[in-house]
């Protein structure tokens, strides 16, 4: 799954550690994500789209949707 | 719970592996001498209690984990029960058919091939994900 993870946490000037922090997961599973190599769970989803202050379906694009 | 650190970790898992060697070493060879079967019990299965504590630490390791983590130890632990299951199910068959005749002490190997199995592929998935070799980062 598509997402704009790196673009929101560079607009804000953060590295992938202080967003894990921010997060409370690590560095490796932001890098996991923005890659699109791993699709988090619901519950950190929310807490990403709270974070950036987005809707879910703003930041994770669903490939299949038109 | 507070979170271990990887310097923390794996200053207790050297300090229970030294302690598991010294009790191989040093208490297993007196068990021919010994011949309490109580003292010949606590004895043979004395090395499993600082195995038996590493697996404890483990365990909270994976449960301290972020999400991505766990799953990595879960698919990797996952893996590795499938393969050495299957392979530990052949050779019971092996034995009970009369094919390959073991004494049972070959159990002894079946522990450590999980353990080198779920290593294994822990490191390959989390290459897989993450782009590193690191094996303890989480």
């Amino acid at each position: 799954m598509k997402n704009r993870v790196r673009e929101l946490r560079e607009k804000n000037a953060w590295s992938q550690a202080e967003l894990g922090e921010r997060l409370e997961v690590s560095r490796q599973t932001i890098n996991a994500i923005e890659t699109g190599k791993y699709d988090p769970s619901l519950p950190l989803a929310f807490k990403i789209a709270r974070l950036f202050g987005s809707r879910i379906e703003t930041i994770f694009l669903d490939g299949e949707t038109r | 719970m507070a979170r271990f650190s990887n310097k923390r970790f794996n200053f207790y898992v050297m300090v229970l592996m030294a302690i598991y060697i010294a009790l191989l070493w040093f208490l297993w060879p007196h068990l021919r001498d010994t011949h309490d079967l109580l003292w010949k019990i606590v004895i043979a299965v004395s090395p499993t209690v600082p195995v038996t504590w590493v697996v404890a630490l483990m365990a909270r390791r994976v449960m301290l984990a972020d999400e991505l983590d766990q799953r990595l130890h879960l698919v990797a632990l996952g893996i590795a029960t499938a393969l050495v299951g299957t392979i530990s199910l052949v050779a019971g068959f092996l034995a009970m058919g009369k094919v390959w005749r073991g004494d049972g002490s070959e159990l002894f190997l079946v522990f450590p091939a999980l353990c080198m199995v779920y290593g294994f592929t822990r490191l390959g998935l989390k290459r897989h994900f993450t782009g590193t070799w690191d094996f303890w980062g989480c």
